[in-house]
């Protein structure tokens, strides 16, 4: 077949029909525009903002922003990673940190742990400071605005000093009392976090840190322990490259060595759904490929004598297919723009209320972050799969405009895909005409029925996600208790009872023992009680 | 006959051979640019493209062959069919006789081996029938080309240089060459 010039021609004849359908144009863009939009709205705001945001939230209530941790280490478990760490290709950078022991004053009312810090592993912890710098002197010290304000020191970098009490060694009850000068701050934020933490310098910590031993670390003393931060060049393979650094660092029992920080890990458990995506994608595919392809359809064989008499003159059924196409496309080209910008905002609207699951698992309100995405690959997702959609939903009508027969074309009329018999009792009631226009093409009337429930699915389900969230129906199901004092009970030797506060004691001092079971006491609830301390 | 010769439809059995080429053995895409390259068609009820304008409508055919418009030639046919005037309009704004002649330009244009003319005065009246038919023998004349036309009228046969005269399937007789 020799291939002739002729596009010229075919863009001419495509104008001339958009200009002939003006109204189809509109529904069509408003089609390809709605589906569009459910694209980008989905990615931006269902999932990319839902993985973004649980990963920022779990970073800032676990206080680790690296990619992988190493703690509780032994001086050669430390030295062995270190070594292993800087020879790795993969990594971009590392931090390393001394955990001394928990800071002790009945002031607190909150974890406070005194450790040593590189830059990195300040960076790691969310705890920088903002003001001032990291201590390098022995009598310096870096700490959360939090903590000065319980000790009634004003946060502020002029020679202030403050007195610190730490816990050298849990067992042995040995504690260290030293004044240091204020060096730098940052504002400490939400206490329900891991821990407020004050930066030492690393000569202090070698001079005073507990010379703690790997059989001690077994059994749970981690003072003394040093601990890795490690980001790599690009989050591709988290699990298989620190698996690799700690096999090379010589770590073969399970749990030891590296690990992946949880907040990057997307398939845990109760972590992102790919599986709903994917049906979520495929659902909006759906949704728009019949209403887009009714659209065609309806709007193709309204012009089949138009097309007919194309053929007639010697236009092919490529050439055909093509006019058809370059529609598809050319309306493509002004819903797909409105739609990704609808749906940026859409998403950036939605976004909280889908993430309002993680403001609970966060256990805290001001931990939750809702981060949002505008990423050049969501939208060009979006753009390939509204395009793809437009693809699909055309294909029928090409069909039908390649095969259309140049003779017959110039006799067809509506109605010739039904061969069904009228009925002799036809009813004249509007009723009963309305049921039998839509028999007369029952294919057609059945992918408008389709398309208008599907429609009502995806609108319920962005409905419900949005506003469905209701917290006693949570509490029933993801709640059996009262109240949870996470990560400071999981071992005695260990707990740091600063983090009760004064209201939580006085409630639980009403509360009647019910049972005792290990390490395990279920306490009844007064009848009065508050949520909210 | 006349659908089956243009490459329109397919007979039921036996061959057509327009040009030396079997149309028999030919797909919908070699039909069609068989016939846009060979055949012109001039039907009764005019079948012009309604979005295009006269000009646009004349030269299709050659431009979805992707070839250059003759535009000497072209204007040869729109001046002797006397439609200079109307190059701007759309197929709407004409009367039946010039929509008529429209499409006896578009089926020249594109110089084809045989024109074929399904009652082009069917839908007309008689003075307009008159010098569409009038058009049509000058046209055949001036650019060579072999006409075959379809009519029931007797009148209009007789302007024929050779009649078929067909009846029930059947051709009954052939006046042969005058």
């Amino acid at each position: 077949m020799v291939k002739v010039e002729n596009k010229e021609t075919l863009r001419l004849l495509t104008k001339r029909f958009m200009k002939m359908n003006r109204a189809r144009n509109i529904i069509a863009v408003i089609a390809i525009m709605l589906t569009s939009l459910l694209f980008t709205s989905l990615f931006v705001g269902g999932s990319v903002s839902m993985i973004l945001s649980k990963r920022a939230t779990e970073i800032k209530q676990f206080m680790d922003s690296s990619h992988a941790i190493a703690q509780n280490l032994s001086e050669e478990d430390a030295e062995r990673l270190q070594k292993t760490i800087e020879q790795d290709e993969d990594v971009e950078r590392y931090g390393s940190g001394i955990f001394l022991g928990a800071g002790m004053d009945e002031r607190f009312g909150f974890s406070v742990e005194v450790r040593y810090a590189d830059e990195n592993m300040a960076e790691s912890y969310n705890c920088l400071p903002t003001t001032g710098r990291l201590p390098e002197k022995e009598n310096e010290v870096a700490l959360s605005s939090t903590i000065l304000e319980s000790l009634g020191v004003t946060p502020k970098i002029g020679g202030e000093e403050v007195t610190l009490t730490w816990e050298v060694n849990p067992m042995l009850k040995q504690y260290k009392t030293d004044t240091f000068r204020i060096c730098g701050f940052w504002q400490g934020g939400d206490k329900a976090v891991l821990g407020q933490m004050v930066w030492v310098s690393k000569a202090y910590a070698k001079e005073n840190r507990y010379p703690v031993t790997q059989e001690e670390l077994e059994n749970g003393i981690y003072n003394g322990g040093k601990e890795y931060s490690v980001w790599y060049k690009n989050l591709w393979n988290l699990e298989k490259k620190t698996e690799k650094i700690s096999k090379a660092a010589g770590f073969t029992r399970a749990g030891s060595g590296m690990e992946v920080n949880p907040a990057y890990n997307l398939f845990e458990e109760d972590s992102f759904s790919f599986t709903s995506l994917i049906v979520m994608v495929l659902f909006v595919i759906l949704a728009g490929y019949l209403i887009i392809y009714n659209i065609f359809n309806i709007s193709v064989k309204t012009d089949i004598r138009a097309y007919g008499l194309l053929k007639n003159v010697g236009t092919t059924g490529k050439q055909l297919k093509k006019i058809v196409r370059m529609q598809a496309w050319r309306l493509s080209a002004i819903g797909i723009p409105i739609g990704l910008l609808c749906g940026y905002l859409a998403g950036l609207c939605m976004a909280p209320s889908l993430n309002a699951d993680a403001a609970i698992s966060a256990q805290t309100g001001k931990t939750a972050q809702t981060v949002v995405s505008a990423n050049p690959l969501i939208f060009l997702a979006a753009i390939l799969l509204t395009l793809l959609t437009v693809y699909l939903s055309s294909l029928q009508a090409c069909k039908m405009v390649e095969r259309v027969s140049p003779v017959e074309a110039l006799r067809l009329a509506e109605g010739e895909q039904s061969h069904r018999k009228i009925k002799k009792n036809t009813s004249v009631t509007w009723w009963g005409m309305a049921v039998q226009n839509v028999l007369r093409n029952w294919k057609k009337g059945l992918i408008v029925m389709l398309s208008i429930a599907l429609s009502m699915v995806v609108v319920n389900c962005i409905v419900m996600l949005v506003q469905g969230y209701d917290f006693d129906s949570y509490r029933k199901v993801f709640l059996a208790s009262d109240f949870q004092l996470d990560q400071m009970t999981g071992s005695l030797s260990n707990t740091n009872f600063n983090g009760i506060t004064p209201e939580i004691k006085e409630i639980l001092d009403e509360c009647l023992i019910v049972l005792r079971q290990d390490m395990c006491i279920i306490l009844k609830k007064p009848t009065r009680w508050s949520r909210n301390f | 006959m006349l659908h089956i010769i243009g490459g329109l439809d397919n007979p039921t059995s036996g061959q057509v051979i327009v040009d030396g080429q079997n149309l028999s053995h030919m797909t919908d895409e070699e039909l069609t640019i068989f016939r846009r390259r060979n055949i012109g068609f001039v039907f009764q009820q005019y079948n012009l493209v309604p979005m295009l304008n006269v000009w646009e409508n004349i030269v299709l055919p050659v431009k979805l062959d992707g070839k250059k418009v003759e535009k000497g030639y072209v204007n040869e046919i729109i001046d002797t069919l006397g439609i200079r005037t109307k190059l701007e309009n759309l197929p709407s704004a004409l009367s039946g006789g010039q929509q008529q002649r429209v499409a006896i330009a578009r089926a020249l244009a594109a110089k084809p081996a045989i024109l074929l003319a399904d009652e082009p005065t069917g839908n007309l009246d008689s003075k307009t029938s008159q010098d569409v038919l009038g058009l049509l023998k000058v046209t055949s004349k001036r650019f060579h080309q072999t006409i075959v036309m379809i009519t029931h009228n007797e009148e209009i046969a007789q302007m024929a240089d050779r009649i078929l005269q067909i009846e029930d399937g059947k051709i009954v007789s052939d006046s042969g060459l005058v």
